[in-house]
């Protein structure tokens, strides 16, 4: 699974987190830390097994749940459209 | 022809009006900006008809458009000028909100129509605040001053005791508008710092009002969602909308009884 941003979003950092602008649906969302760096690395590139691997680096969690994080965050930033 | 001179944020506004009828109207909304004509205004109205016709609305160099009672005359000619202004001041950052002054501090009361912003604003002009502006909120940049923009207070309904309405309370077809002359605190006319930002929402089913603190993500999104010119600032508003919630804090504010929920404010912005 290689996840990317959708285009057209608009996003702005606030701290760890990210308030992101979706002109196309009228939305505008905030992302806690973790969907924010999720989303960061959504450049249809990198897995979701890479995104984890940032996960159990940046916030010191084991693997497997790291990957379940991801999954569940990237279906819903699917289901956001932020994301496909 | 009767014209009128108005002065918002350092813009000039001339209004041609056909009948002493559309003035006192107008003034019944607009006293505040009244001034002393000076030079060629920046934008010029033309407006005739009456209450039993209709009225129409003419913006210099653009089409005519038509109001059909005195609500919709007050409604369409503060929505074009305000649309008009928001071009002239790119440099402010318009919210849609109320801003009243405590001790010289200015608080935005900002939420989406229907949410009770105008009604908990109209109390907190009987717990010591004043007023500043209504429905309009511009914030100056550099300073994070919020520009006057004192219009009669509109209310959609009769708020509840002990805050009746005055009886000069002008009533149309949809809406009630507390001129300035009538409100129980004083105007202020001098743009004030802003001190903080609470969006509020009404629930009839809370046993008590509440405050709760937010972060600077959620500071910037509520500004923004709420914001009437985020487009036209940095990254569609979001940088500019972010460097106001880092720098000014923000509240929920879920409110219930209503003057309960004024005193809790009111302590609330006296501690700040």
């Amino acid at each position: 699974m290689y996840p990317k941003q959708r285009d057209g979003i608009t996003i702005q950092a606030v701290g760890d987190e990210m308030v992101v602008l979706d002109q196309d649906n009228d939305q505008i969302h905030q992302l806690n830390a973790t969907a924010s760096l999720i989303l960061s690395h959504c450049d249809g590139e990198k897995s979701d097994l890479f995104i984890a691997d940032e996960l159990v680096r940046r916030f010191a969690i084991d693997q497997n749940t790291a990957i379940h994080d991801v999954q569940n965050a990237i279906v819903q930033l699917r289901e956001l459209e932020l994301v496909y | 022809m009767l014209t009128l001179h108005l002065k918002l944020f350092d813009i000039t506004v001339a209004v041609e009006c056909s009948s002493k009828q559309i003035c006192d109207i107008l003034a019944v909304g607009f006293s505040a900006f009244f001034f002393v004509e000076s030079g060629a205004p920046k934008l010029r109205y033309m407006i005739s008809g009456d209450s039993d016709n209709g009225f129409v609305i003419v913006r210099e160099g653009v089409k005519p458009f038509n109001a059909e009672n005195t609500y919709q005359l007050l409604y369409y000619f503060e929505k074009d000028l305000t649309i008009e202004l928001e071009h002239l001041r790119k440099d402010l950052f318009f919210v849609h909100g109320a801003a009243i002054v405590l001790d010289g501090k200015a608080i935005l009361i900002s939420a989406p129509s229907g949410s009770g912003k105008s009604t908990i604003t109209w109390a907190l002009l009987h717990h010591g605040f004043d007023y500043l502006s209504d429905e309009l909120a511009p914030i100056e940049l550099d300073s994070l001053n919020i520009e006057p923009f004192p219009h009669a207070l509109n209310q959609k309904n009769h708020p509840p005791e002990p805050y009746p309405l005055p009886a000069q309370t002008y009533q149309t077809d949809c809406t009630l508008h507390v001129p300035i002359e009538a409100l129980p605190c004083h105007v202020v006319h001098t743009p004030t710092p802003l001190a903080a930002m609470f969006y509020v929402k009404y629930n009839r089913d809370a046993s008590a009002p509440s405050v709760t603190p937010l972060s600077v993500s959620e500071g910037c999104m509520n500004l923004f969602a709420n914001g009437l010119n985020q487009l036209q600032h940095e990254n569609k508003g979001l940088s500019t909308a972010t460097n106001i919630a880092q720098r000014v804090p923000s509240f929920s504010v879920e409110t219930a009884d209503l003057e309960q929920s004024a005193r809790m404010l009111q302590q609330f912005v006296s501690a700040l």
